[in-house]
C-alpha cells in the first residue's frame, strides 16, 4: 500500500517537474527566437521584455485590458506606454481572441485607489489619453473592440477566463466592425451666426409710430420670435449635417452636445454626431464632410471632423449581451 | 511586426494625415471627445477590480473638469452645484429652514384668510379697486366704487391650465 502510494506520488511529482521543465525550456527558447518568427506564444516576447520596468519591480501588479482583437491581427502597438508608467502593452492570446493588456500597479489601480484617482482630473486625463492612445494605435493595425476605461484583472488567467466567457460578444462585435471605423462630426455655430441667419428673413416693417409701451412689447415679442427662429435654424442645420454625413456611413448616432468649458469650443455646439464608416467609403465620407464644412463656413458655422476612433460608440449592443 | 512604424500618442492615422481644414490644427484629441468615449462608451465587462464608473462622483469630475477649483468657479460665477442639494454640506439645514418657512407661510395665509395652494400649485391674486366720481350738471355727485378680487390657482404640474377662479364684484354707489 505504502509502496503504491509512494510510486504514485513520485510519478505525479515527476510529471509536474517535467511540465515545469518543458515550460521553462519553451520560455527560454522563445526568448531566443527572432522577433519575426511566428510565436505560438501565450503572450508576445515583449510582454516581459527586460525594459518592462514594472514587471521587474516588487510591485503588486494587475492586468489592465484595453480592448480585444482577432489573434494574429497584430493589434498590439509598439513603442508606446500603457496607462501605467514603464509598462508597454502586450498581447494575451487565447484561441481566436487576443486581449491588448498592460501591467498596472495595484498601489495605483486597486479598488480604493481607483475610486480616489478617478476623481483626480489630472490622473483621469492621463489615464484616459493613454487608454485611447493604445487603442488608437491598435486601430491602425486591425479591427479592435474597445473596453471601457479601467477594466482590470488580477492575473493573466483571469484575462483568459474573461475572453472565454465573453467570446461570443467579442466575436460578434469584431465581425460587425470589420473594415469599419468610427468618425466624429460636430457642428458649431459661431456666436451670432444663428441670429444672423434668422434675421435675414423678411422683417415686418409697417412701422407706424408706436408708443413707448407698445414699442417695448413689440421688441419683446420680436426677441422671442427671433429666439424661436434661431432654434428652428439650429435644428435644421444639425439635421442637414447628420443626414448627409449619415448617408455615407453604415451607422450613425447622436451624442449629447458637449460642454464648452470642457471641450473648449467657442460658439454653440449644434451637433455631436458619430459615424461608423466603411473603410472603402472613407473618401466619400470625408468629401461630404469637406463640402458641408465649406457650405457652413459661409453661414458662420464650423464642421469639425475627428477620428479615426476605435468604435467606442458602436459596441453598445454588445454591452447588453455582456451583462 | 518588426518593421512597424512608430505611432505617436494620438488617435490619428499617421500614414494618412487628415486635411487641416477639417481638423483642429495638430494637437492631441479633445479631452471631451476622449472622456465621452472611454468613460461612457466601449464594452463594459466586470473586471476583478470592481469599479462602477457610475458610482464615481461624476459631478465632482464634471465640476473639476469645468474649472480647476471651486474658488476659480466662484470667481467665474459658476455655482450650479450650490443649488444641487446632494452637493452641499449644508443642504440639510437649508431643507429644515425651507420647511419652517413653509409652515410659517401657511399659518399666515390661514390667519389672513388667503387661499392656500397645495403642493405644486401657485396662487395668483389680483385685486382691483376702481373709483369713479361723476359730477352731474346739477351738482349732484355720484361715486362708483368697483372692487374685484381674482384668484387663480395654477397647478404647476399640469402646465398651468387647471385654474380655479372666483371673482367678487361689489358695486356701490353713493349719491
Amino acid at each position: 500500500m505504502v509502496a503504491t502510494a509512494r510510486r504514485e506520488a513520485i510519478e505525479r511529482a515527476t510529471s509536474i517537474l517535467a511540465d515545469a521543465m518543458t515550460r521553462s525550456l519553451l520560455e527560454n527558447a522563445r526568448a531566443h527566437l527572432p522577433a519575426a518568427a511566428p510565436a505560438p506564444a501565450r503572450h508576445t516576447p515583449r510582454a516581459r521584455a527586460p525594459e518592462d520596468e514594472l514587471a521587474h519591480s516588487e510591485e503588486e501588479l494587475a492586468h489592465y485590458v484595453y480592448g480585444v482583437a482577432w489573434t494574429g491581427s497584430d493589434a498590439v502597438p509598439d513603442g508606446i506606454d500603457g496607462v501605467a508608467e514603464g509598462s508597454a502593452p502586450f498581447a494575451v492570446e487565447h484561441g481566436e481572441l487576443t486581449a491588448i493588456v498592460s501591467l498596472v500597479p495595484l498601489r495605483e489601480f486597486g479598488e480604493e485607489e481607483l475610486h480616489e484617482n478617478l476623481n483626480d482630473v489630472e490622473w483621469l486625463e492621463h489615464t484616459a489619453r493613454a487608454h485611447e492612445a493604445v487603442l488608437g494605435a491598435a486601430l491602425a493595425m486591425s479591427t479592435v473592440v474597445p473596453l471601457r476605461l479601467c477594466t482590470i484583472y488580477r492575473d493573466e488567467g483571469h484575462v483568459r477566463e474573461m475572453l472565454d466567457r465573453e467570446a461570443s460578444v467579442f466575436e460578434d462585435a469584431l465581425h460587425r466592425l470589420e473594415g469599419k471605423t468610427e468618425w466624429g462630426v460636430k457642428l458649431i455655430a459661431q456666436p451670432g451666426a444663428l441670429e444672423r441667419a434668422s434675421s435675414s428673413g423678411p422683417e415686418s416693417s409697417d412701422s407706424a409710430p408706436l408708443s413707448r409701451g407698445a414699442a417695448y412689447m413689440e421688441s419683446k415679442s420680436r426677441q422671442a420670435h427671433a429666439r424661436e427662429e434661431a432654434d428652428t435654424i439650429a435644428e435644421e442645420w444639425s439635421e442637414v449635417v447628420h443626414r448627409r454625413a449619415g448617408a455615407r456611413a453604415a451607422e450613425a448616432l447622436l451624442n449629447p452636445l458637449q460642454n464648452p468649458e470642457l471641450s473648449g469650443h467657442t460658439g454653440e455646439m449644434l451637433l455631436n454626431g458619430v459615424y461608423l464608416v466603411e473603410d472603402a467609403a472613407e473618401g466619400a465620407f470625408r468629401d461630404e464632410v469637406s463640402e458641408l464644412a465649406a457650405e457652413f463656413e459661409a453661414l458662420g458655422a464650423s464642421v469639425e471632423l475627428t477620428g479615426p476612433w476605435p468604435p467606442y460608440n458602436f459596441v453598445k449592443g454588445s454591452i447588453e449581451a455582456a451583462r | 511586426m518588426a518593421t512597424r512604424p512608430e505611432y505617436a500618442v494620438s488617435n490619428r492615422r499617421q500614414d494618412e494625415p487628415l486635411r487641416s481644414d477639417l481638423q483642429r490644427p495638430g494637437g492631441p484629441a479633445n479631452l471631451a471627445d476622449i472622456l465621452e468615449r472611454v468613460l461612457d462608451k466601449g464594452i463594459v465587462i466586470a473586471g476583478d477590480i470592481q469599479i462602477n464608473l457610475l458610482d464615481i462622483e461624476l459631478l465632482t469630475i464634471k465640476l473639476r473638469l469645468l474649472v480647476a477649483s471651486v474658488e476659480r468657479a466662484q470667481e467665474m460665477g459658476i455655482n450650479w452645484w450650490e443649488s444641487d442639494p446632494t452637493l452641499t454640506s449644508n443642504a440639510q439645514s437649508l431643507e429644515r429652514e425651507n420647511r419652517e418657512l413653509r409652515d410659517r407661510l401657511e399659518r399666515l395665509e390661514r390667519r389672513a384668510g388667503l387661499p392656500t395652494p397645495k403642493e405644486g400649485e401657485e396662487v395668483i391674486l389680483k385685486e382691483e379697486h376702481h373709483e369713479e366720481v361723476v359730477e352731474d350738471v346739477d351738482g349732484e355727485r355720484e361715486e362708483t366704487v368697483k372692487e374685484s378680487t381674482h384668484e387663480e390657482i395654477i397647478e404647476a404640474e399640469e402646465g398651468g391650465s387647471g385654474t380655479r377662479s372666483r371673482g367678487k364684484k361689489r358695486k356701490s354707489s353713493r349719491g
